[in-house]
């Protein structure tokens, strides 16, 4: 019997909690969610109610040891394949890119200053460009967040956020 | 349909999920290492007892190379274990749900609805196989089939008080990204954007009126899982979310358990 109570609580918690968590309302839920670290109250609002329209590409640049620039070379993950309807493991790095490029764009918002360089995103994608081929004279590298829109020909290219220089 | 019938059908269905999930990843496991883009170094920086503390070694010997691979394989293990309905069905949940709770924990970035549908579905699972009495089971997997409807309320709700699904240029501008793209479907919803409107109007009142028929019965529910099952599969099909099928559809065994409770 107290098992079965203690069953109808957890189911009746959550449940309520999923519901709150919707509509993104109160301060109850916003303080749950900050120490939801298992992700177990979920987001159901797919694609809504503002749907990703554009693409977020993550490049990078070098600084030479004789102070120029490289150009500007572009990340390229893994692209999925023709049997993406039931097998993709493309998908797990690309929306990983998205999230992180999401909540840097967020995070830049909030004039934080020179604190931005310790936030989780701007490390990830720090440590990302980082692991990407350099050569004798790069220096330092910088990276950057370009928004594009478009499919196999990307346009509407916008560059939204570039870093700071660091050292290699 | 029994209790244990919709637990069995529901497990098999979304240890189909846990199992390409966990396949998915280790076959991307370079992005799992230290230097790939989901590396640990970076991201314990986010836990405090990942960075001092007693825990850091564990930590670390979990969600490094090789700690991590080894997880995903039980994971993978567990799921073809609980597929084959072999041995203790409840450690195989277990293991499944711990899996899936620790790459949350790890990776923060990168997980979908998919992800937290499993952990739902596998919740609800391990509620069930605990529970002492069948009033407990009922309660476990009525909070699934709860869960699938308040999914599909809740983005059905998103959707009609966004402009962009209303106008009917969602669809059409999600299809047009590299992420969730297809070339072949933007390409026809650019030449008849009417199509692009109806897309939009038919998952809006997919999601928002749909679920009621499992709240008609039997019969009404059966109609909602054929139309849920091609819903997810032409969104498989058109944007690559594969586990989204899987992930669903597990719920379904439960739903059609309530349309038989409300009918």
């Amino acid at each position: 019997m107290i098992a079965t109570v203690a069953i109808a609580v957890i189911a009746s918690v959550w449940l309520a909690l999923s519901v709150l968590n919707q509509f993104k309302r109160g301060h109850l839920i916003a303080r749950v969610k900050r120490h939801d670290a298992l992700a177990l109250i979920p987001t159901w609002t797919f694609f809504a109610p503002r749907p990703g329209v554009t693409d977020f590409n993550v490049m990078y640049r070098d600084c030479t040891t004789s102070g120029g620039f490289s150009r500007w070379y572009e990340m390229r993950g893994e692209r999925a394949g023709r049997l993406r309807a039931a097998w993709n493991p493309a998908k797990r790095t690309g929306k990983g890119i998205t999230d992180t490029c999401n909540m840097l764009m967020r995070l830049s918002g909030h004039n934080l200053g020179r604190r931005i360089y310790l936030q989780i995103p701007y490390l990830t994608l720090l440590h990302y460009v980082s692991t990407a081929p350099r050569t004798d004279v790069s220096h330092m590298r910088q990276f950057a967040i370009v928004r594009t829109t478009g499919h196999d020909a990307p346009r509407d290219t916008t560059m939204l956020f570039v870093s700071a220089l660091h050292r290699l | 349909v029994s209790l244990d019938t919709a637990a069995e059908l529901t497990t098999t269905i979304v240890m189909v999920a846990v199992l390409v999930g966990a396949a998915e990843f280790l076959v991307s496991r370079a992005a799992l290492t230290s230097d790939g883009f989901y590396s640990w170094h970076v991201l314990r920086t986010q836990h405090s007892w990942a960075v001092r503390g007693r825990l850091t070694g564990r930590a670390a010997q979990v969600f490094e190379q090789p700690g991590i691979s080894l997880l995903l394989g039980a994971q993978m293990g567990a799921a073809v274990l609980a597929i084959a309905q072999s041995g203790p069905i409840f450690v195989w949940i277990a293991i499944a749900l711990a899996g899936n709770l620790a790459m949350h924990v790890r990776n923060t970035y990168g997980l979908d609805g998919s992800d937290q549908m499993q952990s739902v579905v596998l919740s609800g699972l391990l509620l069930f196989h605990v529970a002492p009495d069948d009033t407990g089971r009922k309660i476990a997997l009525g909070f699934i089939a709860a869960q699938a409807m308040l999914s599909y309320f809740a983005a059905g709700y998103a959707k009609l008080i966004s402009s962009m699904w209303r106008d009917g240029s969602a669809v059409m501008g999600v299809l047009d990204t590299k992420s969730y793209g297809n070339a072949a479907a933007t390409e026809i919803l650019r030449r008849w954007p009417a199509v692009s409107k109806a897309a939009c109007w038919s998952t809006l009142a997919f999601e928002c009126l749909m679920p009621l028929l499992v709240l008609t019965g039997p019969t009404g529910c059966l109609v909602f899982i054929v139309a849920g099952l091609a819903f997810h599969a032409g969104i498989a099909l058109t944007m690559g979310l594969n586990l989204f099928f899987w992930s669903f559809a597990a719920t379904y065994p439960c739903l059609y358990l309530l349309s038989t409770w409300v009918g």
